[in-house]
């Protein structure tokens, strides 16, 4: 099987043409919701391929976001609303076949004053008439449970069922699954234009053309260009930003943290103080409406000042923390500001305007596609050898209080032995098998292994990667990137001054 | 492969904070072992070309990284390092901790715009270097501290073209390299490398007052200042200092009995001298009890130790706001001249009642 990839991999590197000429199914787009219909459809005899302009999966709204899976979406009724409620009931199996991170640390929503608990009391029947489990929590538990949560906090809310997880874990853990489930992935290939007919459509890229029989579109703040490729002109993407910044304090506090929305905007969406899956204190997302750039998901000076001081109210002491990262992604939010999940013409599927909660929604999304496919295609023959179980590739972090077993994995293989970053505890090998997944720019290797993501963001190892990669895919550390493109790292030779 | 090592002193890191603790060490007719994630000795001094003195007494492991400390309150620690796949297990009686800082970042700058590449923070750009990397062609390091005045001066030598952006406003001139004083940077253009960055003036903490220009570069390097790097503590029962980011030591540098941490991994120096000062310190004599805490006064930015059990001198390494002459020992009305906005001084600590609070202030 691994020769398998690699042989890929190496075709989609060398090759203009990366992909068989006819398949049955062409998802565009690899972001979470795309890898998750691919995996779902995989369980089929069909034949898929996964386009992405990117050079690796996930590079857009999927790891622009905070890792949240969500209690609930408001409105109950909308679509996005109901696939909430429904993924978030299907994550634990997920994390447990894919082998991914998953904590359901709960959500606490807390009000800091009497207008504020009123409304908590409000909302609170609200959600338990919805059939979301929540509980009042009183004062001296909340400040048991939290200690150090603003001293002025009256009560909270606690719905046990909010979550987080690994987004970065999941992209890889859902492309591992995928390939090995004989899903082919295209990636830097860039659909320029869409001939759909009835029967045999074909997508054209700057890769070469495809034949397929169905194309789902879930091209994230792009869907409405991809569309329109189709004549399907219903519909606008309008990418609403939202800016995050992670503070290098772990552990302040063990719940994902909101406060009650005492002038609750519609389109203001689950912001708080947020947990990474390290234990790492995540603040945001804020909100813009204005996004206009559907690339631009650069940050603004004021975001600090204006999400330090939302948070404060809630964990005073956020102030003097030292922030580690901010980064902004774009919610791909459409015009009718729900899901568009349908099948405007024989032979397309829109999975678009997939805006928060998206991730949590995902799984459902897949599920619901694969229905929309089998309304058309009532011949589907499910697959009997379709492998549900993933297996997390061995880490040396994940294997610190385990000193036996780390040891054995060292005595297998010396590399396991080799810590690339020592703020994350990345060896070589996980570097390597990163590589020999398809990685191959500073930031593929990042996402995919963690390394440089933790205290010291890559000072310590950003020249031992470079390295490795420069060795490993027998390119001069003069064309490495860090994102494709031209985003060159470093220059190998000395200048001279003139 | 499996070695196992039994040993007095363990040294976790050996730049300059590691090196002198290891000469400490031996001086107290020790044999310390050391180890190092890099694949040599000596830490931001290697880096910065500086000379190192290697002390041949001590056991030296470098390409060696320690991947956790069991605490033992009975003082047997149990240590696992690793190197080039091979299993170190050590026990120890004594750990130094001196595993250094990392940069604030970019963000810790509050510096935003797009992550294009092309942006790096001073200790990964003196790595790059040491690999043989330059990091860009017309680079703009937003600095004013030591290192950032050494890493410009190096960079020049490699034919870059450095422009050094920094809040203070006397700096002396460095050949080669364009000064642009007074101003902080508060923003970066470009969606695939460095383009752009945004000059703001500055008051002397990098708050920007009035954006100015757009300044044309294809790297930015961040060199603000430190934070302590205690990613081994993470496991064990200390206090963090919230002043440092370091652990609360006492005036022998011990976060526990058994474990000192010392240099950039104890509080955010800015200075070289002060970092290696603080390895001469771990043995310091216990000849009485006492309780003795110290509170910093508002206009100090730290202060280490942050407490007192029992020897005759204590070493009180300050760091203040700019514009201060003394340090005042606010309850016994002690006052004590100082040059420099970060330093150490020597204090008596007899003169102290055996349980009391001294607030430490610095005065003009």
């Amino acid at each position: 099987m691994i020769k398998k990839y690699i042989e890929d991999i190496v075709i989609c590197i060398v090759s203009e043409k990366s992909f068989p000429d006819q398949v049955d199914i062409v998802v565009i787009g690899a972001g979470i919701v795309g890898l998750f219909i691919a995996r779902e459809l995989s369980k089929y005899n069909l034949k898929i391929l996964v386009v992405d302009k990117n050079p690796d999966a996930g590079w857009g709204a999927s790891k622009g976001n905070a890792g949240i899976i969500h209690a609930f979406q408001l409105p109950f009724r909308s679509l996005k609303g109901k696939l909430c409620l429904e993924g978030n009931k299907m994550y634990d199996r997920i994390a447990k076949e894919l082998d991914v991170p998953f904590k359901r640390v709960g959500l606490i929503i807390i009000s800091l004053n009497i207008l504020e608990s009123l409304l908590a009391f409000i909302i609170y029947i609200y959600l338990k008439l919805n059939g979301i489990e929540t509980h009042i929590i009183g004062k001296k538990k909340l400040k048991e449970l939290e200690p150090n949560v603003n001293k002025k906090a009256r009560l909270g809310l606690y719905l046990p069922s909010a979550g987080i997880i690994s987004v970065f874990d999941l992209i890889t853990a859902l492309i591992e699954n995928c390939r090995e489930n004989g899903v082919i992935f295209s990636f830097n290939t860039e659909v320029q234009k869409i001939d759909l007919n009835d029967n045999i459509s074909s997508v054209i890229t700057n890769k070469g053309i495809i034949k397929t029989r169905w194309i789902i579109n879930v091209a994230g703040v792009h869907a409405d260009t991809i569309a329109r490729m189709a004549g399907i002109n219903n519909f606008k993407i309008y990418p609403r930003k939202g800016t995050h910044l992670i503070l290098s304090a772990k552990n302040v506090y063990n719940h994902l943290l909101a406060e009650i929305p005492l002038k609750p905007d519609p389109k203001t969406k689950g912001g708080g103080a947020l947990l990474t899956i390290d234990g790492k204190i995540l603040l945001g997302p804020n909100l813009k409406e204005d996004t206009v750039d559907k690339e631009d998901t650069s940050t603004e000076h004021e975001d600090y000042d204006i999400i330090i001081n939302k948070y404060k109210r809630i964990i005073p002491q956020i102030e003097s923390i030292d922030i580690l990262v901010a980064y902004s992604g774009l919610r791909a939010a459409s015009n009718t500001n729900d899901f568009i999940i349908n099948v405007p013409k024989k032979g397309f599927v829109n999975v678009a305007g997939i805006q928060s909660p998206g991730l949590t929604a995902a799984p459902a999304i897949a599920k619901m596609v694969v229905k929309l496919l089998e309304n058309h295609n009532p011949n589907l023959s499910p697959r009997k050898d379709f492998k549900h179980i993933r297996k997390r590739s061995a880490k040396i972090k994940d294997l610190i209080l385990e000193p036996e077993n780390m040891i054995k994995i060292i005595e297998e293989n010396p590399e396991y032995g080799e810590i690339i970053c020592p703020c994350e505890l990345v060896s070589k090998a996980e570097i390597l098998e990163a590589i020999r997944q398809g990685a191959t720019t500073l930031d593929s290797i990042k996402f995919r292994t963690g390394a440089s993501m933790g205290e010291c963001q890559g000072s310590y190892c950003t020249p031992k990667i470079l390295n490795i990669l420069s060795s490993s895919l027998n390119i001069s550390p003069n064309n490495l990137t860090k994102k494709g493109g031209n985003s060159w790292i470093v220059i190998s030779h000395q200048l001279h001054h003139d | 492969m499996k070695t196992e090592i039994n040993s007095e002193i363990v040294i976790i890191g050996s730049g300059p904070s590691g090196l002198r603790a290891a000469f400490t060490a031996i001086n107290n007719n020790l044999t310390p072992i050391i180890f190092d994630w890099n694949s040599y000795l000596g830490g931001i001094l290697r880096l910065l070309g500086k000379e190192i003195k290697e002390p041949t007494e001590a056991r030296i492991f470098t390409n060696t990284t320690v991947i956790n400390i069991n605490y033992n309150h009975r003082g047997n620690h149990k240590l696992i390092a690793v190197r080039k796949g091979e299993i170190i297990n050590v026990n120890t009686k004594q750990i130094i901790i001196a595993t250094g800082s990392r940069d604030i970042t970019a963000a810790g700058a509050k510096i935003s715009g797009s992550r294009p590449a092309g942006i790096f923070t001073a200790t990964e750009a003196l790595r790059l270097l040491a690999e043989g990397y330059l990091p860009g062609k017309k680079v703009v390091i937003l600095g004013g501290n030591e290192i950032s005045i050494m890493l410009s001066k190096l960079l020049f030598s490699k034919g870059v073209q450095v422009t050094l952006v920094t809040p203070k406003t006397k700096i002396e001139n460095i050949t080669g390299v364009q000064l642009i004083q007074g101003y902080t940077i508060t923003h970066v253009k470009g969606k695939e490398r460095v383009e752009k960055v945004k000059l703001a003036l500055s008051d002397e903490n990098f708050t920007p007052i009035k954006d100015d220009r757009e300044y044309e570069c294809d790297t930015l390097i961040v060199s603000i200042g430190f934070k302590p790097l205690n990613i081994l503590l993470n496991n064990i029962p200390i206090t963090i200092d919230i002043l440092t980011g370091g652990p609360v030591v006492n005036e022998r540098l011990e976060a526990l009995p058994g474990i000192n941490v010392v240099g950039g991994s104890l509080a955010p120096f800015e200075a070289l001298k002060n970092v290696e000062q603080t390895g001469n310190i771990i043995f310091r004599e216990i000849t009485r009890e006492s309780f003795i805490n110290i509170k910093p006064g508002a206009n100090v930015k730290f202060l280490v130790p942050q407490k007192i059990i029992g020897s005759e001198q204590a070493t009180l390494f300050y760091s203040t706001r700019p514009g201060f002459q003394k340090l005042k020992l606010v309850e016994y009305n002690i006052e004590i001249p100082i040059n420099e906005t970060e330093g150490f001084v020597e204090i008596n600590t007899t003169q102290f009642k055996k349980n009391a609070t001294i607030t430490i202030d610095a005065v003009k």
